[in-house]
């Protein structure tokens, strides 16, 4: 049985014309397969998500960054849940400290 | 079951086609504006296949309680090769194979690009579902520890008491 093989790789879309803009997006493709077909089995998960998108106007390039809006929030929401377990158990710690003496 | 395994080989190549287009959708007009949809895709897929209980080959005299039994059957015909009379019977009951497979896919929308006479803008869409979720969680989570703490300040309190 093959171990799984991940592979992570920065993939240009087609550009996309709307009038005299001409956009270039980018998209991060995360691919994890395991197993072999002729072993007796297999398997496969790709996630696409988009990165950003170059904006080509008469007037000059541009770089956008296409933020994962929900991702960061649900990121900052676990730091705050790490930090005030953290805390909570440094208080602990201190009060049982303040106790024994 | 060559051709099963060629069918999973091709399976399996899917993947391989992947394109952007799928995750930046088909620009939509809106008055004076055009709307690019931005969505986050994953898809998935596995499938196994085997084949068990090989059929096995028992070469013997009819008279002859002592066979001599195996998978191969070149292999099991050879033991008694010297021996007149000698009868080989092969049974393929309980041999057998199976196969079986399973994919899934999602798409999220995460934003939307705007292409309009002021420029070109990126605007995120939040999953307010998931953020609400996570905030109740989170919610839990803290007051769970602040309870803790609380009580162990109040055995600190009571203690030196």
């Amino acid at each position: 049985m093959q171990m799984p093989v991940q592979k992570i790789r920065v993939v240009a879309g087609t550009p996309i014309v709307v009038g005299e803009r001409r956009l270039l997006p980018s998209v991060l493709v995360t691919t994890v397969e395991g197993g072999n077909a002729s072993d007796g089995g297999f398997f496969r998960f790709v996630k696409a998500r988009p990165v950003s998108m170059v904006v080509e106007e008469p007037d000059g390039a541009r770089w956008l960054e296409i933020p994962n809006t929900t991702e960061n929030t649900l990121s900052q929401m676990a730091a705050a849940g790490a930090a005030i377990a953290l805390v909570s158990v440094l208080l602990m710690a201190l009060l049982h400290l303040v106790r024994k003496r | 079951m060559d051709e099963l395994k060629a069918m999973l080989e091709k399976i399996g190549s899917i993947g391989d086609e992947i394109n952007v287009d799928a995750v930046f959708g088909k620009p939509q007009t809106v008055g004076d504006r055009v709307l690019i949809p931005v969505a986050e895709i994953a898809y998935g897929f596995g499938a196994g296949l085997g084949t068990g209980g090989p059929g096995e080959c028992c070469c013997a005299e009819s008279d002859d309680e002592e066979a001599c039994c195996g998978v191969d059957e070149d292999e099991t015909e050879a033991c008694c090769e010297h021996d007149e009379g000698c009868e080989c019977e092969c049974h393929d009951e309980g041999a057998g194979s199976g196969g079986g497979g399973g994919a899934g896919g999602r798409a999220r929308p995460i934003a939307y690009i705007e292409v309009g006479p002021d420029g070109t803008k990126v605007e995120p869409i939040m999953d307010e579902q998931k953020i609400a979720l996570a905030g109740m969680l989170l919610g839990a989570w803290a007051i769970a520890w602040v309870g803790m703490v609380l009580v162990t300040l109040f055995h600190a309190i009571t203690g030196r008491e």
